[in-house]
């Protein structure tokens, strides 16, 4: 049952990353690429938050949606933070953002203060896990060779 | 022998676009530069800043070239950095000649893939689906989707009235947390919190973070770290507006 929730938001994650590309105007043949990638990024995040923090999963999980969108950006040959934003964007750290705002209405100063600490963790773990895998060489993404494309005539 | 000033002009006009759609500091910094090596001189500079562009072809000819352009009016597009890399990469692979590649680029920056309502719908749809991903209820999600949309005409049109980013995410928020008490009233069984994450959701700097934290990897320190004020700026202001919509509707 927790399994089927997990696919419904990932999958609900995938329209909504597909939206959220259009909204920045991202090219028509690369939505879906992007969908996949939001799909990624929340079912890692579900799943692993079962069993480890979610600091730790944010970390693991905005790795593994990195080393995709370097995949994708090596096959289908466009920048890679076109795959990388739609695939982190499940989990950047909104709610907590409305946590401190909420808590700070509140006249509740502790939490306030934890909360930002709390963000500032996320963000931070999304940024560290980002880096462990845009550290590696771009030849370590080639390993899977590109189907060869037609050049294209000149328009 | 090509012309020095219409190569600078061109990487200029490349390195802005890139720039002003919200490519990161050393992917523009990259682009210009190989634009300019494929100049014969030697010793060509690019230098990219979160603000302001520098590039420079040292030439026996005419002497030393250098242009400079700031770089002001930011909003995300990401089509127009996929386009921009394609233009750079078919030049300096010698397909397309600099005359080409320069038209090419004028008519990218004039064009948009999506009608202006079917971003708006979309914004919806994100905020909508954010909602329902991060465990909200059916009936909060219709809310969202509504926020969406009125967030999304706020965002169409403040990326033609050039309002600052802040003002932008001030109101955005203010609707979102306004309106979701205002629903609340009406649909007793809503959950004002859901609502206003799902609908904050596509405002939030996660773009500009992670470009920041890209940027400092890179070495690029100053762009970095003014990129990440930038981020927390945007925060504070979806914050602030969603605080303000809240207690002026006397939640």
């Amino acid at each position: 049952m927790e399994f089927l929730i997990i696919l419904f938001q990932s999958f609900m994650s995938f329209c909504a990353c597909v939206a959220f590309s259009v909204v920045f105007n991202a090219p028509k043949k690369e939505l879906i690429y992007c969908g996949i990638s939001g799909f990624l990024g929340w079912f890692f995040y579900a799943v692993l938050s079962l069993y480890i923090s979610p600091t730790m999963a944010t970390l693991i999980s905005s790795a593994l949606v990195t080393a995709f969108s370097r995949f994708a950006s090596y096959h289908r040959q466009a920048p890679s933070t076109l795959y990388h934003i739609p695939g982190i964007m499940p989990m950047v750290p909104g709610t907590v953002v409305y946590n401190t705002m909420a808590t700070a209405l509140g006249g509740m100063i502790l939490e306030t203060y934890s909360n930002i600490l709390l963000g500032l963790k996320l963000a931070g773990a999304i940024g560290a896990g980002s880096i462990l895998i845009l550290a590696l060489p771009y030849s370590f993404f080639e390993i899977i060779p590109r189907r060869k494309k037609k050049i294209k005539a000149n328009p | 022998m090509m012309d020095d000033n219409l190569l600078l002009k061109f990487a200029l006009d490349a390195g802005e676009l890139m720039l002003a759609s919200g490519g990161e500091t050393h992917r523009v910094q990259d682009t210009m530069h190989r634009i300019l090596s494929v100049s014969h001189s030697t010793g060509v500079e690019a230098l990219a800043m979160s603000t302001f562009l520098i590039v420079s072809i040292p030439s026996k000819k005419s002497g030393s070239l250098t242009l400079t352009r700031g770089v002001y009016n930011r909003s995300v597009n990401f089509g127009k950095i996929c386009s921009v890399n394609e233009i750079s990469r078919a030049f300096v692979s010698r397909q397309i000649t600099l005359k080409e590649a320069a038209n090419r680029l004028e008519k990218i920056s004039h064009t948009s893939a999506y009608r202006p309502i079917s971003r708006i719908i979309s914004s919806g749809v994100a905020c909508g689906g954010f909602t329902l991903v991060l465990n909200g209820k059916w009936i909060d999600a219709l809310a969202a989707f509504l926020f969406g949309i009125l967030i999304g005409i706020l965002i169409n049109q403040s990326g033609k009235t050039k309002l600052p980013s802040f003002f932008t995410c001030l109101i955005g928020g203010f609707i979102a947390g306004a309106g979701s008490v205002i629903f609340q009233r009406f649909v007793p069984s809503a959950g004002t919190d859901m609502i206003i994450i799902g609908s904050i959701m596509p405002m939030l700097p996660g773009m500009t973070m992670t470009n920041s934290i890209r940027d400092i990897m890179e070495g690029h320190y100053i762009s970095g770290t003014s990129k990440m004020a930038e981020a927390l700026l945007i925060a504070f202001a979806i914050a602030g507006g969603v605080g303000f919509g809240i207690t002026t509707m006397g939640h």
